[in-house]
């Protein structure tokens, strides 16, 4: 008796302890957004020679953004929440272009995201996990996320060492770079307990110099603080990713 | 034999300790401290709840303020900069000095009830002040420092570790527990004590040099000075030139609107006797050079604040009164007080 009051006290502690909130335990599902990037209608190779859509060429080095807010709509448009995190996807870093998530089952038609850090987290003191200012993607000195990181070098830029840098960041109302991406499914997926919604998403760099507005190194190779500037790379990005499969396994 | 009860109960210890790791330091609790907001005074901007004050986590606040270890070559403290005796300003410098001979670009402000400002800075560009040490450290002309390194050196330091878990709870070394201990420590820089704040608790009174002093403030600056703090944290512009080699914008730099051209952080001026030089750029020497200033240097602007429109006149009579009042918002407590000094 007193064992088993002991074994019960024992479960009731660990389950106090892994603060689950997976709420009424049945139905749950996975998803994985898997992400690749391209430039010039290849996979994007870092330190590779490459030309942009404006026929200036360009050398990647960095290629590195925030994706936060994910959610998932279903049949109905309605945003079924997911777990509140934040992405730093890295092109030098295979895992972090992996995003894997807990879903309740059910029906889905597209998937919403946040293209960067939102406001408030902008605006609370000193975040952890991807956000830890250590990462980088941090102005110290005028405080704010930098949202999205393109670096590479040119033989078109006048800026020295031939650089191309684009640190582009701001969240306020009137800086604001934040983007909210929708990609649609085309389709109602069903997911049940168990399975994994798995979408591959491909990311173009090209999108970056082309769209709303023509973006030559020429002309602007860096860009280093929120603005219009920062603004214009924003618009264009903003149409970067494409869905190129959703699979239910 | 052992019977199941004497290592189900030890078992059990271990799953609640492992379940509050957050909770247990050095076999107790970190102890909570007090804020004490001082009488009169309005409520805090700082969120003492999203990092609420311990004995230890001020300790180890105070230990890195002190600390060399946070700059790339061990000269360069943030005590470097913000020296106590010069309330925490840097004593007798127009700017400061940093890494590799460097300047900084602005005069280091002093550091005293910092829980009361939103935004950090003399243009405001940090919204927090959990945020505020990573500036200087990653600055090169300041602590030269990556994060990362400095939280390296930290976790290798055969210190650290346990104050780290003295303070949290694990040895975990952290940029937001590394950065809310030193907020910890600088909260505790409060200057509430000087003549004037005994003279409002009743507790001392005026001489009539200072008294008249008082009116004349109250009069022609308390409005951007504001009482009790000093300042109204605003932004103003009150009329210093812009500097042809600093070229310092002051709050346009972080809004990019014109309208804040020239905009610069109302400093409290608290402590003022002890803290020059003063403006943003450290361009005064002595308070009679602002004085000066106000009488006759104000340069008029599209952004110049309106009360300042047509200077502030005074005369050599009321600057005396002036100066006898504004002495007596040296807090000695405050500038003496040994928790705030470097620990031993
Ligand atoms: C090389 C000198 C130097 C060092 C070292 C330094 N500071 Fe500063 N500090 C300054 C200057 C200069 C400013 C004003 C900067 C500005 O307005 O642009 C400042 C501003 C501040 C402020 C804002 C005060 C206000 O009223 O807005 C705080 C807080 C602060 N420093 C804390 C620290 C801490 C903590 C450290 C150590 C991690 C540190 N400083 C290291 C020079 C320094
Ligand atoms: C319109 C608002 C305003 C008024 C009125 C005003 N000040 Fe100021 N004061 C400021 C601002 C803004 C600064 C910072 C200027 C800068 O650094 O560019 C400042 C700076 C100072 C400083 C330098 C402090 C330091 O630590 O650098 C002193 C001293 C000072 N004021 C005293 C006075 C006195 C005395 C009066 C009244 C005779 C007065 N002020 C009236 C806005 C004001």
């Amino acid at each position: 008796m007193k064992i088993a009051i002991t074994a019960l006290a024992c479960a009731a502690i660990f389950t106090a302890c892994t603060k689950d909130n997976s709420g009424s335990g049945a139905g749950l599902a996975t998803m994985e957004m898997a992400i690749s990037h391209q430039a010039s209608g290849k996979a994007m190779v870092l330190n590779g020679d490459v030309n942009t859509p404006n026929g200036e060429q360009i050398r990647y080095t960095v290629f590195k953004y925030y994706i936060s807010n994910l959610t998932l709509l279903n049949d109905r448009g309605e945003a079924q929440p997911s777990a509140a995190a934040y992405f730093l996807i890295d092109e030098s870093d295979g895992n972090s272009k992996i995003l894997p998530f807990n879903i309740p089952e059910g029906n889905y038609s597209a998937i919403r995201f946040l293209l960067g850090v939102d406001s408030a987290r902008n605006v609370s003191g000193v975040q952890e996990g991807a956000l830890d200012p250590a990462k980088g993607m941090f102005w110290t000195w005028n405080t704010g996320y930098i949202m999205a990181k393109m670096e590479g070098k040119s033989i078109n830029s006048p800026a020295p060492l031939q650089n191309v840098t684009y640190h582009v960041g701001g969240f306020k109302q009137s800086n604001s770079v934040l983007k909210t991406i929708t990609l649609s499914f085309g389709r109602n997926v069903t997911v049940k307990a168990n399975q994994q919604l798995a979408l591959q998403v491909k990311g173009d760099a090209d999108k970056w110099w082309t769209g709303a507005h023509t973006i030559r190194i020429a002309n602007l190779p860096v860009v280093m603080e929120a603005g219009a500037d920062a603004m214009k790379l924003a618009d264009n990005y903003a149409n970067m990713f494409t869905l190129q499969a959703v699979e239910v396994k | 034999m052992l019977r199941p009860a004497n290592y189900i109960i030890p078992a059990l210890l271990l799953l609640l300790l492992a379940c509050q790791k957050q909770e247990v330091a050095n076999g107790g609790q970190p102890e909570p401290v007090a804020f004490t907001v001082p009488a009169g005074w309005p409520a805090p901007a700082y969120d003492f709840a999203a990092n609420p004050l311990t004995k230890q986590g001020i300790a180890l606040g105070r230990k890195l303020f002190y600390d060399g270890l946070l700059s790339k070559d061990g000269q360069f403290p943030c005590a470097s900069c913000h020296q106590q005796p010069a309330a925490f300003g840097t004593f007798d410098h127009d700017l400061s000095h940093g890494f590799n001979n460097s300047h900084t670009l602005r005069n280091a402000p002093p550091l005293q009830n910092l829980a009361w400002h939103r935004e950090f800075h003399h243009d405001g560009g940090i919204n927090h002040l959990d945020l505020q040490p990573l500036a200087p450290i990653t600055a090169p002309n300041e602590m030269a420092e990556t994060i990362d390194n400095v939280l390296n050196k930290l976790r290798n330091d055969p210190a650290y570790p346990g104050l780290f878990k003295a303070a949290f709870g694990s040895t975990d070394i952290s940029t937001k527990r590394m950065t809310q201990a030193l907020s910890q420590f600088m909260l505790t820089m409060v200057s509430a004590d000087s003549k004037y704040d005994r003279v409002k608790r009743g507790a001392a009174t005026f001489t009539l040099p200072e008294q008249l002093g008082y009116d004349i403030f109250q009069q022609k600056c308390g409005s951007c000075h504001k009482e009790p703090l000093f300042t109204d944290l605003s932004y103003r512009n009150a009329g210093l030139p812009m500097d042809n080699v600093l070229r310092d914008a002051g709050r346009m730099r972080i809004t990019r609107n014109p309208a804040d051209s020239l905009k610069f952080k109302v400093p409290s001026l608290r402590n003022v006797m002890v803290s020059r030089y003063y403006g943003h750029d450290g361009r005064f020497f002595d308070v009679l050079n602002v004085f000066d200033h106000y009488q006759s240097g104000v340069q008029k602007s599209g952004t110049l604040d309106p009360l300042l429109q047509n200077g502030i006149s005074l005369s050599n009579f009321e600057r005396g009164q002036l100066l006898a009042f504004l002495l007596t918002l040296t807090d000695d407590e405050f500038l003496k007080n040994k928790s705030l000094a470097a620990p031993q």
